[in-house]
């Protein structure tokens, strides 16, 4: 099975049948994975910080970056492939507390309020989330089945989508 | 600016569904959490609460009981409190606006109900507040 690397500020959608999409040491991030049951469409970002919006003039923007510019590219990017709001199911993961022991960026918590924000906007409701906590993720989803593996800790935990 | 509100039920499957209510809201919050009454009252008595949902049907100290103790605090008697309870006889309703309480829900709600709820007793005494509303722009739209 080949598998997609997703790098922290950067995206990737398949429907390429036998293949996987998966993002490594997930901590402070947000990936947030959208799955199409029937157009067996998989989609999953990963970014780093919450909000973009004020930094689009910026030369090396990037949008993928931040949870604000990125929801929706994702989303929009499904569409091209005939997927709808509606067809796509959210889940979210990460948006833990790592380094930052004290918390005081409080980056993960951050993350998650701009998903949140950007998910209620536009009408959407996440499946499943498995965020917070203090340890680092591992996702990854197959393709043809939709199905998620999710390594957090030590622990390792199988989603059905759809 | 963040806002901190006081959940108060004693049912914590409603705590949950109220706290991912509350952060999709898009405002900061934070959660305070109470399965009582009393437990509610020592939490008010430390912490700078913006705003405290409470359900009434509770055991020992109901959420009735819970309002009255608030206002009769002179520290606490003009906090916002709204009721978010099963119970929705008249009698009852008018009961609870004599003591002043800023709003009321009836479960079963829609998250929209609770979010647009709070969010207006929450602009009523806090001018600064702006919520995000799905008309508020273009951007982020998909």
């Amino acid at each position: 099975m080949s598998k997609i690397v997703v790098r922290i500020s950067d995206m990737a959608v398949s429907n390429t049948i036998g293949s996987s999409i998966v993002t490594y040491a997930l901590g402070s991030c947000l990936c947030l994975v959208l799955y199409d049951k029937k157009l067996k469409l998989a989609a999953m970002l990963h970014s780093l910080l919450p909000e973009g919006k004020d930094k689009t003039s910026l030369p090396d923007f990037n949008p993928f970056k931040y949870v604000d510019t990125a929801v929706p590219l994702l989303f929009k990017e499904c569409y091209k492939f005939g997927a709808t709001k509606h067809s796509l199911k959210a889940y979210a993961f990460g948006c833990a507390t790592i380094r930052d022991a004290a918390n005081v960026m409080n980056i993960g918590d951050r993350n998650y309020t701009a998903l949140q924000k950007i998910l209620w906007k536009n009408n959407v409701f996440l499946e499943q989330e498995f965020v917070g906590g203090t340890t680092s993720r591992t996702v990854e989803i197959q393709i043809d089945d939709g199905l998620i593996l999710l390594k957090q800790g030590n622990s390792a935990i199988t989603i059905q989508t759809g | 600016m963040a806002y901190n509100i006081l959940i108060v039920d004693d049912s914590e499957a409603m705590r949950v569904v109220i706290k991912k209510i509350l952060r999709m809201t898009g405002l900061e919050i934070l959660v305070l959490e109470a399965g009582s009454g009393s437990e509610a009252l020592c939490l008010l008595d430390e912490q700078w609460v913006d705003m405290v949902l409470t359900d009434i049907h509770m055991p020992n100290m109901s959420g009735v009981e819970l309002i009255e103790k608030i206002r009769n605090n002179q520290e606490l008697q003009k906090l916002p409190v709204m009721v978010v309870s099963t119970e929705g006889r008249e009698d009852f309703l008018a009961k609870t606006q004599k003591l002043g309480v800023a709003g009321y829900l009836k479960k079963p709600f829609q998250p929209t109900e609770l979010r647009n709820a709070i969010l207006a007793i929450l602009e009523e005494n806090n001018a600064d507040i702006q919520p995000t509303t799905a008309n508020d722009d273009e951007d982020g739209d998909f």
